[in-house]
């Protein structure tokens, strides 16, 4: 497992080809290195709150940046969302949700539960690249993290 | 008797009117009678006061005439004493002067009052005294004498003249007495003409008036039976209307018995009105569970207070029950005490019914309209899903191809490349497919606002935005005086967006690519316009421009997914508004729209 103290972004992303993607994007800027990929909603609560498998709480002390889809299976990326709002580690964690579409009906949600930005994944890949290229960049070296 | 529906108050009964001229007429023919009575009357006292003093008057002249021969005898016998000398020629003498004393004294007695004669008879008593004395006087000297000497005596002339004055005397009241006989004959005439007269006077006019007065009474009873025919017909006809009205009517006591009811009602009911009229009251035939609440609205209406119009169950001779709506209003007596209560009802059945079919249909509607609501939501959901669900794989072809041309180049010749590169046009024109279809339906269930919106600043937006843009398409674009409108801004602008991007378009491959921007007024209306000069199209397609997917011209003509003409259509249909195009081919394009008044879209 990765050791979630280390890692500085959450990629939650059920789409392996996405995901891919996304790795590539991210890694094409060098911001791959501390990447941990979950595949659902679960998955991202236990590496967030050391349930599960990874039983030992990281204490995400490097965490800069949630990519979270919100059409998950099992948990979706509302509940993920709603959960790490709730919870005094992850609270101030920015969270940027990764949507298809900007008709997306769970985007008002989002807001109410104090995501800090959405971006809608483009078809285009060169696009695709530049904006989640631009996204880790921000995150990773522009934002100051509130810790 | 003239039957109103439910009669007249008591004690207010009309006086029955005779007519003036009647009346007068008959006031003068009693008046002409009762003074032919009172003529009558005084002619006959007259008539008989006369024929008293007429009596009186032959008396008188019966006594004188009387009194004149006994004088006469009293001569005679006086004469037959002094020529023989005997005591019984003097006889008649002795007779004749007690009847001439005895008369003279009746008639003084008779004549007493009437003072015409008391001075003429004063003088007659002497007179006679005065004659018998000297006859007296003539034949003492006979017999004392000797019949010469008694001869002188007479000789002397005086016996004659004292008869003469008697006779003088006599005559004098005789004719006094005609007169007054003459007199009295007149007036008993006079009386007489007037009597006669007055009786045929006064009876031709009392027969004149009384006939006037028959005739008016006739005419007048005429016009009374005219009256009363019209009145008893007028009658009929209100019973008649009120026995079949298509309505009930009832009236009730004070106490709510019924007291008329009409036929209508009574069928109603299933009753004969001789079941009820006098025999039940209105709360007999009200629902139980109706009747505290009707019994207090009766109560109320007695009292005086306008209760109006309300509902109420009513049960049938057969137990069955129907609603019914009940007017009602009180009448009052001449004394204003509450005498009757007149109710009109409706049978609300059938208003019932209708009511619940109403209701049915409404439900029904409801049901639709919620049907129609899940539709929307799960279109809703649909259009998220479309939005996801194809977008994912398109991403990752997207993405992989691009992947294989970026990194694996070298593995591909031309030939590959050329259909990698298809590939990606493809996938390219796939999203913006899929992002315009789902602007359309959002165009669609977005709420309309309806603000004053600046069209010229909207434009002018457009073009600037345009403008920033990284191609130029170099098309003129002129713009004109742009009257402002009510409308959605933000859905105006996607209208002008598309047609401004539509003229651009097709233009593009003229020598002098121009774009046209203005307005104009028509019957009140703004038309707004876009012209171009372009490719056009046939007029024959006009309509079709504004469906989806519907394209004019090859896709390798012109790029484009063919939903912007309907997203714009779809706009201006939900402002209320029309839009048209205008073409022909090779001669370039006019699109025009009108937005509907605000409030009436």
């Amino acid at each position: 497992m990765v050791d979630s103290d280390q890692v500085e972004i959450l990629l939650v992303e059920d789409s392996a080809e996405d995901a891919e993607l996304t790795l590539r994007a991210l890694k094409k800027n060098n911001l791959a290195n501390r990447i941990f990929h979950a595949r659902d909603g679960v998955e991202a609560l236990d590496f967030l709150f050391g349930r599960g498998a990874n039983a030992e709480p990281g204490t995400l002390r490097m965490l800069r940046v949630v990519l979270l889809d919100l059409k998950l299976p099992r948990v979706d990326g509302i509940e993920v969302l709603r959960q790490m709002r709730a919870d005094p580690r992850t609270k101030l964690v920015p969270v940027v949700v990764l949507t298809s579409s900007r008709e997306d009906p769970d985007i008002a949600k989002c807001y109410a539960l104090g995501v800090n930005s959405y971006i809608v994944k483009p078809v285009e890949f060169q696009e695709f690249i530049k904006v989640v290229s631009s996204l880790g960049l921000y995150w990773l070296l522009l934002n100051q993290a509130p810790q | 008797m003239l039957s109103l529906p439910d009669g007249v108050p008591p004690s207010s009964s009309e006086p029955v009117s005779i007519p003036g001229t009647f009346t007068r007429s008959f006031a003068v023919a009693l008046a002409i009678l009762i003074a032919i009575g009172a003529t009558t009357f005084w002619g006959l006292e007259r008539i008989a006061v006369a024929r008293a003093d007429r009596r009186h008057t032959v008396d008188v002249r019966d006594r004188l005439s009387r009194l004149l021969r006994a004088l006469q005898d009293a001569e005679t016998g006086q004469r037959g004493f002094l020529l023989t000398g005997r005591e019984p020629y003097r006889e008649p003498f002795v007779t004749g002067s007690l009847a001439a004393r005895a008369e003279l004294d009746s008639l003084l007695q008779i004549a007493a009052p009437d003072t015409d004669l008391t001075l003429p008879l004063r003088a007659l008593t002497p007179a006679v005294e005065a004659k018998l004395a000297e006859l007296t006087l003539t034949m003492d000297v006979r017999r004392e004498r000797g019949a010469a000497a008694a001869l002188q005596v007479v000789l002397t002339d005086r016996g004659r003249v004292l008869m003469d004055s008697v006779r003088a005397i006599i005559e004098g009241i005789q004719g006094v007495e005609r007169a007054r006989y003459d007199r009295v004959d007149a007036v008993v005439d006079r009386a007489g003409r007037w009597v006669r007269a007055s009786s045929v006077v006064g009876t031709i006019l009392a027969v004149g008036f009384l006939g006037i007065a028959a005739v008016v009474v006739r005419r007048d009873l005429a016009a009374r039976q005219a009256v009363e025919r019209r009145l008893e017909d007028m009658s009929s006809e209100l019973n008649d209307l009120y026995e079949r009205a298509p309505c009930g009517y009832h009236s009730l006591t004070s106490e709510g018995l019924i007291v008329r009811i009409n036929r209508t009602e009574c069928r109603w009911l299933g009753y004969e009105p001789d079941e009820v009229v006098g025999k039940m009251t209105v709360f007999d035939l009200i629902a139980p569970v109706d009747r505290t609440r009707a019994r207090a609205r009766f109560d109320q209406l007695v009292s005086g207070v306008d209760i109006g119009t309300g509902e109420a169950r009513f049960v049938r001779k057969d137990g069955s029950m129907f609603a019914a709506l009940v007017s009602s209003t009180l009448v009052r007596d001449a004394s204003g005490a509450p005498w009757r209560v007149r109710a009109t009802m409706l049978d609300q059945s059938g208003f019932r019914a209708a009511k619940e079919q109403v209701d049915r249909l409404n439900a029904q509607l409801q049901r639709h309209v919620s049907e129609l609501e899940d539709l929307n939501r799960e279109l809703e959901k649909f259009s998220y899903s479309v939005s996801h669900d194809l977008r994912s794989p398109l991403r990752a072809i997207a993405g992989f191809a691009r992947l294989l041309g970026d990194e694996h180049a070298a593995a591909l010749d031309a030939e590959g490349r050329r259909l990698l590169n298809v590939v990606q046009v493809n996938v390219e024109r796939m999203g913006r497919l899929i992002d315009d279809l789902l602007a359309l339906s959002r165009f669609s269930r977005q709420p309309l606002v309806r603000v004053p919106v600046d069209m010229a600043a909207l434009v002018a937006g457009v073009l600037a935005d345009r403008a920033a843009a990284e191609a130029p398409r170099g098309a003129d674009i002129v713009v004109g005086e742009l009257p402002p409108a009510d409308g959605d801004p933000a859905l105006l602008r996607q209208v002008w967006e598309h047609l401004i991007d539509n003229g651009v378009k097709f233009s593009a491959g003229r020598d002098a690519p121009r774009v046209e921007i203005g307005a104009h007024g028509d019957h009140g209306a703004t038309v707004y316009t876009v012209r171009d000069n372009g490719v056009g199209f046939d007029m024959e397609y006009a309509e079709k421009v504004f469906e989806v997917f519907q394209r004019l011209q090859p896709q390798s003509d012109f790029e484009g997914t063919g939903v912007g003409l309907a997203i714009v259509r779809r706009v201006i249909h939900r402002h209320g508004g029309r839009i048209w195009a205008e073409a022909a081919p090779g001669r370039g394009a006019t699109f025009s729209f009108t937005l509907g008044v605000k409030g009436g879209a």
